[in-house]
């Protein structure tokens, strides 16, 4: 048995030993079950990652827009948190990988300013033995679906990371002149316009260099999420989310059969 | 229950009772039979069906040998003795082993009247759990499906089940792991009550303007988690399984305690009864209706 990883409670020792006796738990669907099998992989187990966080004071300047640089790395490091246990817990069982990655926050009202994050996915394995760990020499993780990960992998293509970028930005408010100046007028706001672009591109800059980092040559269902939590409207989290890829092998030929074109009697 | 989606690949192979001309006699049979209409039911001298189930279903049953026979209804109540929900740390065992035992009984009687139809299972299992400061409520409410028979009056459905097996996978989802040679076994659940930690005043004061992780709490989460997951997968060793799909997770504060973390895992093992995994046959389709995705990956958050 694999020496266990510092940094994970102990109860979740237990339990993953017993999942390396054969025992499988998933949360996937029965279709999403039966075409990860079907891509070749074997489900070893439901893993999770979790961390509570406290997140730190920081009060935006009325009118100036900027990053609230402390909340973005509290969001980063709990993600991260929650992220790196999950993978340690995928690492213990000997995964190649984790699909189905979901990412959430909740804010618990007996935590003030505090919130969990957690990553649940379930880990798979390769049946014909071979590795497809990805660059780092880790699990790979992913949050495309079964379906998602059937269709990937039939077209030579790899998860490689579960890549994200974040960033809090606090948005100035009109000063009382510039406001009474634009009523009534179609104007642009373009001092919002200015602060929302950027702290979507730092989001999607940061997500790209993970990407580069683990080796991708690109990144598949990407989304952009925006949230303000419990900072007030003004303060709002930029997290950009998606699946790193690359080719596992460039001999692998596309072998997508021609899809069946069909019009459905349903409504 | 999720009904077969038009661009679902897996639903249209092979099991496509309507695309075909010369098989509408034989599928408009089967449909009567399936309604109960008729003297050409299946099991002679049985009554004529009841369940919850869609047309579909009902067809998609019928490739797999079984048929419903009846819808049954199970509900445990428990009750969790008082005073239990102080602040003290810790988990709340009184309420574990009551959902515990609340979800026993309502799976007994939902067996036996399974067993009274001779079913030899019952799909689709809906569970509804209430919690109350005193007492522990599980409602369960399902279709048993008994076997078709042939003309000798055999049983044509081959897996001898020893008790009716019980799982919360719809009669779609069986059809399809069945046909890959999985079959449910049982429906087994983990469940676990514990009470978050108080941080000190000091404690939060410190920490007021920092980020930084809150361990005991994050401590107090996964020892809930873990302990719920462990059960679950002990019930699944219990059941003779050696798999769990479609993990329902549900993770919430007690709405009457709400520094109180529940955590409940449940879902049906299954195991691989056929001699190895035969992977269903699939076929591209390409929709030609006007777009409405089948999947969206943002569902998944």
């Amino acid at each position: 048995m694999s020496t266990f990883p510092s940094d994970l409670p102990k109860d979740a020792n237990t339990r993953l030993q017993e999942l390396e006796n054969g025992l499988f738990t998933s949360d996937l669907s029965v279709n999403e079950f039966l075409l990860v099998k079907h891509a070749g992989f074997h489900p070893l187990g439901l893993v999770m990652g979790s961390s509570i966080y406290h997140i730190g004071l920081q009060k935006g300047t009325w009118k100036s827009s900027q990053e609230m640089t402390k909340l973005t790395a509290a969001m980063y490091n709990a993600r991260e948190l929650a992220m790196n246990r999950m993978e340690e817990e995928a690492e213990q069982l000997g995964a190649d990988g984790v699909v189905g990655v979901r990412l959430d926050v909740n804010f618990y009202e007996w935590g003030h300013d505090s919130a969990e994050f957690i990553a649940v996915g379930t880990a798979v394995k390769a049946e014909d033995g071979s590795s497809y760990r990805n660059k780092l020499g880790k699990p790979f993780t992913s949050d495309l679906s079964g379906q998602d990960f059937w269709t990937l992998v039939a077209t030579g293509y790899m998860p490689q990371a579960l890549v994200m970028g974040t960033c809090v930005y606090h948005i100035a408010h009109r000063g009382v002149g510039q406001a009474l100046g634009q009523m009534g007028q179609n104007a642009e706001l373009t001092n919002f316009t200015q602060a929302l672009y950027d702290a979507r591109e730092l989001a999607m800059k940061r997500m790209q260099d993970e990407a580069t980092n683990v080796g991708a040559t690109g990144v598949v269902g990407m989304r952009l999420e925006e949230k303000s939590h419990q900072w007030g409207e003004h303060t709002i989290e930029f997290l950009s989310l998606g699946t790193a890829v690359a080719k596992y092998s460039p001999e692998v030929p596309v072998v997508l059969p021609r899809p069946t074109t069909i019009i459905t009697f349903d409504n | 229950m999720s009904a077969p989606t038009p661009t679902d690949p897996s639903s249209g192979a092979g099991n496509n009772h309507f695309g075909s001309t010369e098989n509408q006699e034989t599928n408009l049979e089967e449909l009567g039979r399936a309604l109960g209409w008729g003297g050409t039911a299946p099991n002679s001298g049985a009554e004529g069906a009841m369940s919850d189930l869609s047309l579909d279903e009902v067809l998609l049953l019928h490739s797999a040998a079984l048929e419903p026979a009846q819808v049954v209804f199970g509900v445990g109540i428990v009750s969790i003795a008082a005073g239990v929900w102080t602040w003290n740390t810790g988990p709340v065992d009184d309420a574990r082993q009551a959902f515990q035992s609340a979800l026993g009984r309502a799976k007994e009687s939902i067996q036996r009247q399974a067993r009274d139809v001779g079913a030899v299972g019952v799909l689709g299992l809906d569970i509804d759990i209430q919690l109350s400061p005193y007492r522990a409520t599980v409602i369960a409410t399902g279709t048993a499906v008994r076997s078709l028979k042939d003309k000798a009056g055999h049983p044509q459905f081959k897996i001898n089940y020893r008790s009716p097996f019980l799982c919360d996978l719809s009669a779609r989802d069986f059809a399809v792991l069945s046909s890959s040679g999985w079959y449910p076994l049982d429906l087994v659940a983990g469940a676990s009550y514990i009470r978050a930690p108080q941080r000190g005043i000091g404690a939060a004061i410190g920490q007021a303007t920092q980020n930084v992780e809150l361990a005991n709490y994050t401590q107090t989460l996964y020892q809930a988690r873990e302990a719920a997951m462990e059960e679950m997968q002990n019930q699944i060793r219990l059941a003779g399984g050696t798999g769990l799909v479609d993990a329902k997770i549900i993770d919430r504060p007690v709405v009457f305690a709400r520094h109180v973390v529940e955590f409940i895992a449940y879902g049906t093992a299954i195991k691989m009864l056929a001699t190895e995994h035969s992977h269903p046959k699939m076929e591209m389709v390409l929709s030609l209706d006007d777009a409405t995705p089948a999947f969206e990956a943002s569902s998944l958050t």
